[in-house]
């Protein structure tokens, strides 16, 4: 994955723009912080499945409760952490800033330098300043209860309605893929403010709705940005955090149901791999009957081949030595066995002819 | 109630560890099917080249040698004999035609040529979907085994077309490596028949000087000498103008056969992929 050095981009982007020593100082914390994010996946995971039981039916539920966490600790294992906790922690400072920007009470400039700044604030006050033990009493006190809090809040703003929650919830995941694809520099500073404010709000409601299958009203927006902005900015982390297990988890998987799962993928391979065994089987049987008739083929012309030379060369010898000149002659029509054509002359009486004629011509 | 689902926890658990460490066990089986398809076929095909240079070198000794005779050896004869015999020598137009030999290249298409197999990468979610959706499969770790099975699976059928492909490969090989015997074999005669022509004809040019173009003041052992000097010069144009195999031959038929079969089975299993 390309994931793997999300962290190191984050660093790298806090390095060059707000908080060089702040990130290096830092560092210890930020650890401490992946732990805390771990540990924050706890609530998440148990956030996600109160979620999940009123917009899941109840089987499927009960299996997510069981496995959610073990794919949550797999996603991870597979280059996510650095994904997540980078896509977190710019999430946590610039979601206020990203919904003002879509609801037009910030222009692009104002948005990139708050950006900037709240990036500076994630690293700096909250990691350094409010201290290691603050972080970690934050994080543990609004791990275990905050979250939920604030995951009943988006619900009781929304009425408790499952799509809706469904909805909140792919925000976060909507965000989270463009913060990686800013981080990663695939898309600039611009592209990614105007995408996930301007048109990312609106993608979000209409593909969620498009699977969720219900819409929810132009107020929606507002209630995604007056429930997150007074999380603070730990309990965003670990908010930003629901929401990415939540969509890798539920809608994700709900999405493969619709669009990706398919049984035949599964077999597929190993009918394939039974299939091409037995023709491999086949031809390599076939090859080497066909080989062996070309091995025979070589093998015979070569005898005949070295057969007419030797008898050839041995006939010149002899007619040389005799001074028989049809003995040499058949010696060289036995060479030119081998070639398909025929000496020129087989006996002195033809060659007489031959050469007494005036008239014939000797072709070569 | 409860210690039933603590110990479901622990067995799922411990399943789901299995699984995963099952999922390695199959990545590191399938790691060692590709590496070794892949040297297959990378060995296969560096000795086909290694014989396919050494018949490029046979092959340019053998037109040289020909362009040798061609340019000196039968111009010096025909100079010589035209004082007595009218002489109709057509100079071989193509004596780099060896190598449009019994081995076509359209028969070589698939050395080398092993497509490459993309195993199977379940994204997040699939892996998710599947776990969720197909609970038959044990989970997500059952999800992840099943992904790594899959690739298991790929990595085999990848080693069954490499081993065929590597096979077709050793045959071109092989009959690279007869067609070099055989142009080598004609390399040698010509060496032999140029040099048996040279000292015919170096006899024979002073016999047509001192007889000179009266035919009747040859005696009969001199016409027996020119009559071995013609037969020799006209044996070497033939073996010039000869192909090394006949292209419609059985030899070449019986190559054209061997090779385009192996690339017919190639085309079924990459048909399958």
């Amino acid at each position: 994955m390309a994931y793997e050095n999300y962290g190191d981009k984050l660093r790298n982007y806090a390095r060059d723009k707000v908080a060089n020593q702040a990130v290096e100082k830092s560092e210890p914390y930020r650890q401490e912080l992946v732990k805390l994010s771990d540990a924050a996946h706890e609530s998440a995971y148990k956030v996600t499945y109160e979620l999940a039981e009123v917009s899941l039916p109840p089987k499927i539920s009960r299996e997510l409760t069981r496995e959610l966490k073990i794919s949550t600790d797999k996603i991870k294992k597979t280059n996510h952490d650095n994904l997540e906790l980078a896509a977190a922690e710019i999430i946590s400072s610039s979601t206020k800033t990203i919904f003002d920007f879509a609801t037009g009470e910030k222009n692009f400039d104002e948005t990139s330098q708050a950006i900037a700044v709240q990036t500076k604030v994630v690293v700096k006050n909250v990691v350094i300043e409010r201290g290691k033990q603050v972080a970690i009493d934050e994080a543990q006190r609004i791990g275990g209860k905050m979250v939920g809090n604030a995951a009943q809040n988006l619900l009781l703003k929304a009425g408790l309605n499952s799509n809706v929650a469904g909805k909140v919830l792919a925000f976060g995941n909507m965000i989270k893929d463009n913060v990686v694809d800013w981080v990663d520099g695939k898309i600039s500073d611009e592209q990614f403010i105007r995408e996930v404010g301007k048109k990312g709000l609106t993608l979000a409601v209409e593909s969620v709705g498009a699977f969720v299958g219900a819409e929810v009203g132009a107020t929606y927006g507002a209630v995604i940005g007056q429930t997150m902005i007074p999380i603070p900015v730990v309990g965003a982390v670990i908010g930003s955090t629901v929401t990415a297990v939540a969509c890798s988890g539920v809608i994700a998987a709900t999405d493969t149901l619709l669009r990706l799962w398919d049984a035949s993928k599964i077999n597929a391979a190993a009918d394939r791999r039974k299939i091409i065994s037995k023709i491999k089987t086949d031809a390599l049987a076939e090859m080497n009957r066909q080989r062996s008739v070309m091995q025979k083929y070589f093998a015979d012309e070569k005898l005949q081949w070295d057969k007419n030379v030797q008898a050839g060369f041995e006939l010149i010898a002899s007619g040389t030595y005799s001074n028989d000149v049809e003995v040499i002659a058949q010696g060289l029509d036995k060479i030119l066995q081998n070639f398909g054509s025929k000496v020129a002359f087989s006996t002195y009486e033809e060659f007489d002819d031959f050469f007494m004629d005036d008239n014939a011509v000797f072709k070569l | 109630m409860v210690p039933l689902l603590i110990g479901g926890n622990i067995v799922g658990t411990f399943k789901t560890f299995s699984d995963i460490w099952k999922a390695d066990e199959y990545n590191r089986e399938a790691r060692h099917v590709n590496y070794e398809a892949f040297t297959m076929v990378e060995a296969a095909s560096r000795k086909f080249q290694s014989q396919r240079e050494k018949l490029d070198e046979t092959l340019t000794k053998l037109a040289n040698r020909k362009r040798g005779i061609m340019s000196s050896s039968l111009p010096k004869f025909v100079s010589v004999y035209e004082r007595i015999k009218k002489i109709d020598f057509d100079e071989m137009h193509s004596v780099d035609a060896e190598k449009s030999l019994a081995l076509r290249d359209e028969n070589l298409s698939a050395i080398n040529q092993m497509i490459s197999v993309s195993g199977v990468q379940m994204s997040d979610s699939e892996i998710l979907g599947t776990f969720l959706f197909s609970w038959e499969y044990g989970g997500i770790g059952g999800a992840i085994k099943k992904e790594a099975r899959i690739n298991l699976d790929v990595a085999y059928t990848r080693s069954d077309e490499a081993e065929v492909i590597a096979h077709n490969t050793d045959t071109a090989r092989i009959a690279v490596e007869g067609i070099t015997d055989k142009a080598e074999s004609v390399l040698k005669l010509l060496a032999q028949m140029n040099a048996l022509f040279l000292k015919s004809l170096q006899y024979t040019s002073e016999i047509i000087e001192q007889r000179g173009t009266n035919k009747r003041n040859y005696s009969v052992d001199d016409k027996k000498a020119l009559m071995n000097c013609m037969s020799f010069a006209k044996a070497i144009s033939d073996i010039l103008k000869a192909p090394l195999f006949d292209s419609n031959g059985k030899l070449s038929r019986q190559i054209d056969e061997t090779l385009s079969t192996g690339n017919e089975y190639i085309k079924k299993i990459q048909a399958v992929r």
